[in-house]
């Protein structure tokens, strides 16, 4: 049963309005979120991505359209917003800012500290939230934060916002600027928590990050949605995307490519391990004809 | 707006690029305006010269093609001290009790010179601050810290660091917008973990309980790029003002000494009427 978490209609947004300094970031989207699901948000710099994803934990409320989470309708300004903000967690686009305290611990316990957990169960739910996502409570709680290298902060960013217990959790550029190693642990994470049923909405202009996570994609230009559909779909479609400043994932290219050379190698893989079954299903079928 | 636009409501040293003949102008000439204006109008003593200096001042935003709306807007946010201000010279400074007494009571007395006095603190503070928000409309703060720096040259043999201190200045009024989307994302960090930001109540001692746990990080934040910036700056080779050329060579033309005068002209006046 798959239930609607959330529900955008139509969401415009200008920033400071009503000065020389105005700018459309939205200009009429839509996007839907339903329960369990990994949904992608892509476009290029300045597409409004970030601006749509501030929206979905009511950081902004809808200057013009519908923003529904959870069912609670954000037009309303008497609508308490911290049951929202609490429910669907944000980690930022440069994550290792969101973290404000000094010590780790302490930057992961804000949250719970806030919902009222004390004592045992505020560390309990510490160490729950710091091992969820690799980072050994015992070893990091009392480290400084600013100590930490880009990968932990992201991870210690990411186990603040799990450590809510949210039942979204929003991704702006998880990987960027991550080394390889830490990008591939952090996509393991990710992958982790969808697999226990948290609904994702991950925005990225790294393609392989998309096709590894997401099941749908919306794809942004301009403030408005230029593309969506499931994620196989909107990825197959190089021309269109290089069109929208964007590319499809490498592996697509390369099968591509192969295409034209005219090796009849089939299906839609998006990552190097379909790709992988689908060049020894086109070998296997050379070899026994 | 939203509750967390910090950097919508800074319209202090904002530069609003054009290409208006006052954005073309020197920026000396346009400091030195800005500095007889300020004189002119901090020693003014009658309606009509305080008149005149709005009317200028109007003037000198028309010719810039800043929206009124827009200019207004900083002025807007200091109404209610002005107000606060204006109803204080009018009750209580007793310098002020001079001309016909039109009401009285206990130790209030309102008389017409206290009146007159309110309404030209009030006007004052007005035209004080659209003539600054004009200078920094029109002069961009690159403009602004070499016309600064050359006006301060003179000084360098009483030993006054001239450049040390126009970099000082601009590296000040840079930051203000920074600090100001730094307030912006910590709020947002701190709302998206259930910390109590925005929302529907808040009266003013609760939006400075909800203030207080910004500072710190933001302190220390500004402090992180302070150090950043000093490191970028000697890996680039600045070793301070001694022996740097400049990069924008200012010229006075004929335009700029001509509105000089102009503005030098209309500042007598505003203080003589």
């Amino acid at each position: 049963m798959s239930e609607l978490l959330i529900d955008v209609r139509g969401l415009r947004h200008t920033y400071m309005p009503g000065t020389p300094f105005a700018s459309i970031a939205l200009d009429g989207v839509d996007f839907r979120l339903e329960s369990g699901e990994t949904v992608g948000v892509v476009g290029s710099t300045g597409a409004g991505k970030s601006t749509l994803l501030q929206h979905l934990n009511g950081l902004y409320r809808p200057q013009e359209g519908e923003v529904h989470v959870l069912g609670r309708d954000l037009r309303d300004p008497g609508q308490d917003l911290r049951e929202v903000r609490r429910s669907v967690g944000l980690v930022f686009q440069r994550p290792e800012q969101q973290i404000f305290s000094q010590y780790v611990g302490d930057d992961v316990a804000y949250g719970p500290r806030l919902l009222g957990l004390a004592g045992e169960a505020l560390r309990e739910r510490v160490r729950w939230a710091m091992d969820l996502v690799g980072l050994g409570f015992l070893d990091y709680k009392d480290r400084l934060t600013w100590t930490l290298s880009g990968g932990e902060q992201r991870k210690a960013a990411l186990a603040g916002v799990l450590a809510l217990q949210p039942r979204v959790l929003i991704l702006d550029e998880p990987t960027a600027g991550l080394d390889p190693q830490a990008r591939l642990g952090l996509l393991d994470d990710l992958r982790r928590l969808r697999a226990e049923g948290l609904a994702l909405v991950v925005a990225s202009h790294n393609m392989e990050d998309i096709a590894l996570l997401a099941d749908r994609l919306y794809v942004l230009q301009g403030g408005r949605v230029a593309l969506e559909g499931p994620a196989r779909q909107v990825l197959s479609q190089g021309e269109r995307l290089r069109a929208l400043g964007l590319d499809a994932p490498p592996v697509v290219n390369l099968l591509q490519a192969l295409r034209d050379l005219g090796v009849s190698v089939g299906g839609d893989s998006l990552t190097l391990d379909e790709a992988e079954e689908a060049l020894a299903a086109w070998l296997d079928g050379r070899r026994s004809p | 707006m939203s509750e967390f636009d910090f950097l919508g409501q800074v319209t202090i040293g904002q530069y609003l690029p054009g290409d208006s003949p006052l954005h073309r102008m020197d920026p000396r000439a346009k400091l030195l305006m800005a500095l007889a204006w300020i004189a002119a109008v901090v020693a003014c003593r009658s309606l009509l010269g305080m008149a005149l200096a709005a009317l200028a001042v109007a003037a000198g935003l028309w010719v810039a093609r800043i929206p009124a709306r827009f200019a207004l807007r900083s002025v807007w946010r200091a109404l209610p001290f002005l107000a606060l201000l204006a109803v204080l010279q009018v009750l209580v400074m007793p310098g002020n009790r001079t001309g016909a007494v039109l009401w009285q009571w206990w130790i209030v007395t309102v008389t017409t010179g206290g009146l007159l006095a309110g309404a030209l603190l009030v006007a004052r503070f007005v035209v004080l601050i659209l003539a600054i928000s004009l200078l920094s409309f029109t002069t961009g703060t690159n403009d602004l810290m070499h016309g600064l720096e050359h006006l301060l040259r003179p000084l360098q043999r009483l030993g006054l660091p001239a450049h040390e201190l126009a970099l000082t200045f601009d590296i000040a009024l840079r930051s203000v917008p920074l600090l100001a989307l730094e307030a912006e994302r910590l709020a947002k960090a701190q709302a998206s973990r259930g910390g109590e930001f925005g929302g529907a109540k808040g009266g003013a001692i609760r939006r400075v309980q909800q203030a207080l746990p910004l500072l710190v990080p933001l302190f220390l934040g500004a402090l992180q790029r302070a150090e950043r910036l000093a490191l970028a700056m000697e890996a680039r080779g600045y070793v301070g003002g001694r022996g740097r050329t400049q990069w924008v060579a200012l010229r006075m033309r004929s335009a700029d000494y001509v509105a000089l005068a102009l503005v030098l002209g209309i500042a007598v006046a505003v203080v003589l009427v």
